[in-house]
C-alpha cells in the first residue's frame, strides 16, 4: 500500500515537471521591424530560392523538449520554417517576386532550442544565406544569433515558453540578415 | 511515514503547480489579412507602438486554478500593421506625434492602440483556456494630436480540449485573428471620414 502511495506521489510529481506532447512550432510570426527594415532597402522584390539543412545538423527536423518534441508546421524541416519566415517578411515588405532573377536561398547549419534547465535556457540558430542574380552569386554569409531566457521547473510553463522562443530566434536572424549592408547591397 | 511523505509532495505540488501562469501568445499568420481588396485610403499613418507597450506582459485567469501571460502588443502589432497596409496608402511605425518620421514621411494621422484582454477556463485540471477576448481600441489623431475618430472592435476565440491540447495558445490565437478581421472591416465602414 504504502509503495503505491510513494509510486503515485512520485508519478503525479514526474508528470507535472515532464508533461507536454509532440506539438509543431508556433507559425512565423511577421516582425515590424524587419518589415520597415526590407521597405527602406531600395531594391526590386526578390525570389526565394531553397532552403536546406546540412546534412549533420541535430534538431534540423524535431528538436526535443524535454518529453515533448517540436517540429516545423510547414515543410519537412526547419530550414522550411526559415525560407517561409523570409517570405512572409518580404510579402509583408512588398519585396516579394517568385519570378524575379535575383534569388535569396540558404541553409540551416545549426538549430537548437532546449527546455530542460530548471533556472534558465537557451537557444541558438545558424544560417547560410546565399544572394545570386542570373548565376552571379551577389552575396554569401553565415548568420547566428542566440538567446537566453528564465525558465521554470515545471514542464507547463518551461515547454511552452522554449516553443515561443524558437519563432523569435529566427526573427532575430532574420534582422540581423537584413541589417547586413553587404546584404542590402546584393538587393540592389 | 508514507502519509507524512505523501502530504509533503502535496504541498509541494500545490505550492507548485498553482497559481502559476503558462505562457501563450496571441501571433496568428498575419499573411492572410493581405489581399482584402479593401479601397485604400490614399493617405500615410503612423502606427504608434512603444518599446514599454511591446514589453508589457498581461497576466490573466485560466483553468485548474491557474493563469496565462502573454505580451498582448507585441503579439498584435504586425497584425495591427498589416491591418492599417491594408486600408492606407501607407504605414509606418512611429514612437510618438514628437517622432521625426511623422513629418519625413508625410503622415496624416497617427494611430494609437489600445489592448484590453480576458481569458477563462471552466475547468479544474487543464491550464489553457477555453475562451479568450481581445477588445481592441484604435484612437486616431492628427499630427498635432487632436482626435478625429475612434475605432472600437472586440474579438473571442474559443478551443476545447481536442483543439487545444497541440497548440495551448489557441483560443488566444483565434480571438487575435477574429479582432483584426472585425478591425480591418471597422476601419473600412469608416473610411470616408479618413480620405
Amino acid at each position: 500500500m504504502s509503495a503505491n502511495v510513494w509510486k503515485l506521489a512520485a508519478l503525479t510529481l514526474l508528470s507535472a515537471v515532464l508533461v507536454g506532447c509532440a506539438t509543431p512550432a508556433p507559425p512565423y510570426p511577421t516582425l515590424v521591424d524587419n518589415i520597415e527594415a526590407l521597405k527602406r532597402v531600395s531594391a526590386p522584390p526578390v525570389g526565394v530560392g531553397a532552403f536546406t539543412v546540412k546534412s549533420d545538423v541535430v534538431g534540423a527536423r524535431s528538436i526535443g523538449l524535454r518529453a515533448d518534441s517540436m517540429t516545423s508546421p510547414v515543410g519537412n524541416d526547419f530550414a522550411a520554417y526559415l525560407a517561409d519566415a523570409l517570405q512572409k517578411e518580404l510579402t509583408l515588405a512588398g519585396k516579394l517576386n517568385p519570378g524575379s532573377a535575383t534569388v535569396i536561398s540558404g541553409q540551416l547549419l545549426k538549430n537548437d532550442i532546449a527546455a530542460g534547465g530548471m533556472l534558465t535556457n537557451s537557444g541558438e540558430i545558424e544560417a547560410r544565406f546565399v544572394v545570386r542574380r542570373s548565376d552571379q552569386e551577389r552575396y554569401n554569409a553565415v548568420h547566428r544569433v542566440e538567446a537566453t531566457w528564465d525558465s521554470s521547473f515545471l514542464g507547463g510553463v518551461a515547454i511552452p515558453k522554449a516553443r515561443q522562443q524558437y519563432p523569435m530566434l529566427v526573427q532575430k536572424l532574420l534582422s540581423k540578415l537584413f541589417g547586413d549592408s553587404l546584404f542590402q547591397a546584393a538587393l540592389q | 511515514m508514507a502519509i507524512k511523505v505523501l502530504g509533503w509532495l502535496a504541498t509541494l505540488l500545490v505550492v507548485t503547480l498553482t497559481g502559476c501562469a503558462h505562457p501563450v501568445s496571441l501571433s496568428s499568420d498575419v499573411s492572410k489579412l493581405m489581399g482584402s481588396g479593401a479601397n485604400k485610403i490614399d493617405r500615410k499613418v503612423g502606427l504608434v507602438m512603444t518599446d514599454e507597450q511591446r514589453r508589457f506582459e498581461q497576466t490573466t485567469p485560466s483553468g485548474g486554478g491557474d493563469k496565462v501571460s502573454y505580451l498582448p502588443y507585441r503579439d498584435l502589432e504586425s497584425g495591427l500593421y498589416v491591418v492599417l497596409s491594408e486600408n492606407f496608402a501607407g504605414v509606418t511605425r512611429v514612437a510618438g506625434v514628437n517622432d521625426p518620421k511623422v513629418a519625413a514621411d508625410g503622415l496624416a494621422f497617427l494611430v494609437l492602440p489600445a489592448i484590453a484582454t480576458t481569458s477563462f477556463s471552466p475547468s479544474l485540471v487543464t491550464w489553457p483556456p477555453t475562451i479568450f477576448t481581445v477588445a481592441v481600441t484604435l484612437s486616431v489623431v492628427d499630427p498635432r494630436n487632436n482626435p478625429v475618430t475612434e475605432v472600437k472592435v472586440q474579438g473571442e476565440g474559443r478551443a476545447e480540449f481536442d483543439d487545444f491540447r497541440t497548440d495551448v495558445s489557441l483560443s488566444a490565437k483565434r480571438a487575435a485573428e477574429d479582432v483584426l478581421k472585425k478591425l480591418m472591416k471597422a476601419i473600412n465602414d469608416i473610411s470616408a471620414q479618413l480620405r
